[in-house]
């Protein structure tokens, strides 16, 4: 019995229509429940006694014509339904949001006149999306947009590094680093005919060789879409220490067309006082080496300040790979070909060249 | 209203003309609220660049008043750090909440909180560089602070007292760090100072805490208020009888220590020492390293031939 007396009830509310008019002139009317999702539209029934009549429609927001209403009334009466499931909901939104960035602009714009909040999101979210990641030229494209900012307004970066000195030292400073580098790279070719770097080196490029073959960095661009993945974070502190480490290596790797060469160029010129001395070979500059890079403009507080966060960095390190020293043990041989780049061969056995 | 121009019938063709009035005609709030959605970095580099609209939005103190920089890519500690600072100063005064990863320092925090007193919300997650000292100082000028979070920092229970001292207002405190299986090392320093100083708690988070069964009472005793208390990974709790009651029957939702993590945003795994795995020291073997590969390339580009990856080296 209840059954019906629900079904005459859902009839009887079915039956009463609030009364609109949309922007473009149209009489449209839509059922009282999908009415009571829009305040402004219930005040006016309420206060103003309107819209219970063709003849006395409520005027909506000029943001809002008969077919963005159209599609406005659809998204509600999705939603209103109570027993729908979240991935229900969501993957009807997904579906609902496709369509062109101007149309997605006039709904959100009409979302919000209406106070439909839960839409101004959806479309809010999905025209950042669009924008996400893109270059100027196409989101004025995209969004038809007017170029009308001065030269100077565009140039208003927080990536012009030239106004901070500290940033142009450090650019400085590693430009003249690896200059530095490749000289001795050179004249250590001339003296010598192969140089054979081993142990914690190794252990490095093994990680990152031997090891998960993800580890491998990626481009920029599949960084961005990386963002939108569900995010976990690394917690230990020993952990990201282990990655920052591995991944710049892989990134000396990767990046660069020198790549190894530079890998181990760089390493050499870190001083890592704290590290035991088997690593010193690799880590410790040449001597000679050091006149070479000390730059005369550079202040003493900031080489201090710069010698601290290496040995800090350095720290970080140590303490990590005593822990993961375990982790491979096939050494990995670098050998420098003759004309200044490196070879890199792994070595299941044990000792030989 | 009835007389009104017919405003353009949203099909794709007939949308070319008065197109920059339709975008203009957006309202700014609605405006900012998208732009505001692609973050901070974007909003400086690219968004205040399209066109005149956007970019007077984008210097709105409005757009600046919640700061969001967790979700970073790799051009480097100094670099966010400094947008930070702009991004700060955008906000000029407004800045209501700021929630950062990685990369903040003392000097970052002390910034932050000399031109931001009505800072509500501060939040801030594996930021190495961070100090106990650094911390208490900033929130010391933050005395509306009503959230904080400071998951995988070094924060002393010392710390959290003059900070609980400094912050009447204080509704939800998230510590959380590293879970310890074994060795047992305990330690309530957190607890009693959240039950000492945060009689306002509504929230407790502390995910991963070595506190013991006398600290958890003490956290009781001390914040009458708790509506929700995680305790995820607290592996020196023994949540049972009287305690396990008396934390049911004040708090509405409680997370035992070993309850699912399948809704924690960090990384939950555990760093369990005696596993019969000795290499296995930063539970790394079982670990996807990979999976959460956004946050670890703080001062890497492989892209931008201006900047050094070995920058940090030196």
């Amino acid at each position: 019995m209840s059954e019906s007396y629900l079904a005459i009830m859902k009839r009887e509310m079915m039956r009463s229509f609030i009364w609109v008019k949309t922007a473009d002139g149209s009489i449209q009317r839509m059922e009282q429940e999908i009415a009571m999702f829009f305040p402004m539209i219930c005040e006016e029934v309420i206060y103003k006694g309107v819209g219970t009549s063709k003849n006395h429609a409520i005027s909506l927001p000029q943001q809002v014509n008969q077919a963005i209403f159209s599609l406005i009334l659809d998204y509600c009466r999705f939603h209103k339904v109570p027993g729908r499931s979240n991935k229900e909901r969501k993957s009807y939104d997904q579906k609902f949001i496709r369509m062109d960035s101007n149309m997605l602009r006039g709904l959100a714009s009409a979302a919000d006149s209406l106070q439909l909040k839960p839409l101004v999101d959806l479309t809010c979210r999905t025209l950042a999306r669009t924008i996400e990641g893109k270059p100027l030229e196409e989101i004025r494209e995209i969004l038809n947009l007017p170029d009308d900012l001065t030269e100077e307004e565009k140039l208003e970066p927080l990536k012009n590094t030239m106004d901070d000195p500290g940033i142009r030292l450090l650019n400085r400073l590693n430009a003249k680093k690896r200059k530095e580098l490749k000289e001795r790279e050179r004249l250590k070719n001339v003296e010598v005919e192969e140089h054979v770097v081993e142990r914690s080196l190794d252990d490095l490029i093994s990680f990152i060789n031997g090891g998960d073959p993800k580890v491998v960095k990626t481009s920029k661009g599949k960084k961005k879409n990386k963002k939108k993945k569900d995010k976990k974070i690394v917690s230990s502190h020993g952990k990201e220490g282990a990655e920052d480490f591995h991944d710049k290596e892989s990134h000396g790797l990767h990046s660069k067309q020198q790549g190894v060469e530079e890998t181990v160029s760089s390493m050499r010129a870190v001083e890592i006082p704290n590290l035991p001395s088997t690593e010193d070979d690799i880590f410790t500059p040449k001597a000679g080496s050091e006149d070479g890079y000390i730059d005369d403009e550079i202040d003493p507080v900031m080489k201090e300040m710069l010698d601290r966060e290496v040995e800090d960095f350095a720290r970080r390190l140590n303490s990590n790979w005593v822990g993961s020293r375990g982790q491979e043990r096939r050494p990995v041989r670098f050998s420098m070909n003759g004309n200044g780049t490196t070879r890199r061969h792994i070595d299941l056995s044990s000792g030989h060249s | 209203m009835a007389s009104s121009s017919p405003s353009p019938s949203p099909s794709p063709t007939a949308m070319k003309e008065g197109e920059f009035a339709n975008w203009a005609e957006l309202p700014p709030e609605l405006t900012s609220s998208i732009l505001h959605r692609l973050g901070a970095i974007e909003v400086v580099e690219t968004a205040q660049k399209v066109c005149r609209s956007w970019r007077r939005v984008c210097k709105d103190p409005s757009m600046w008043r919640r700061i969001d920089m967790r979700n970073l890519g790799d051009l480097g500690d100094t670099y966010y750090e400094k947008l930070c600072r702009h991004a700060v100063d955008l906000s000029r005064g407004e800045l209501v909440e700021i929630n950062l990863c990685h990369f903040a320092t003392d000097s970052l925090l002390s910034y932050i909180a000399d031109s931001s007193s009505n800072l509500r919300s501060l939040k801030v997650a594996m930021c190495y560089e961070i100090t106990s000292e650094g911390l208490t100082e900033a929130v010391s000028k933050l005395p509306l602070l009503e959230d904080l979070e400071v998951s995988y920092c070094s924060v002393s229970g010392e710390s959290l007292k003059a900070i609980g001292k400094s912050c009447p207002n204080l509704k939800t405190l998230k510590k959380n760090c590293v879970g310890y299986k074994r060795p047992r090392d305990e330690c309530d320093d957190v607890a009693l100072a959240t039950a000492e100083t945060m009689p306002g708690l509504r929230h407790l988070q502390l995910f991963g805490d070595r506190l013991t069964d006398a600290g958890l009472n003490a956290i009781l005793d001390g914040c009458p208020n708790l509506e929700h208390l995680d305790l995820r990974q607290c592996f020196n709790l023994n949540l049972v009888g009287d305690l396990e009651k008396r934390c049911l029957e004040r708090i509405k939702v409680v997370r035992r220590p070993n309850d699912s993590v399948h809704d924690y945003p960090f990384d939950a795994t555990v760093n369990d020492v005696s596993s019969s795995d000795e290499d296995d020291l930063y539970g790394l073997s079982d670990v996807d390293i990979m999976s959460e590969d956004e946050f670890y390339y703080d001062d890497l580009s492989d892209d931008n031939s201006d900047f050094d990856p070995y920058e940090y080296y030196y």
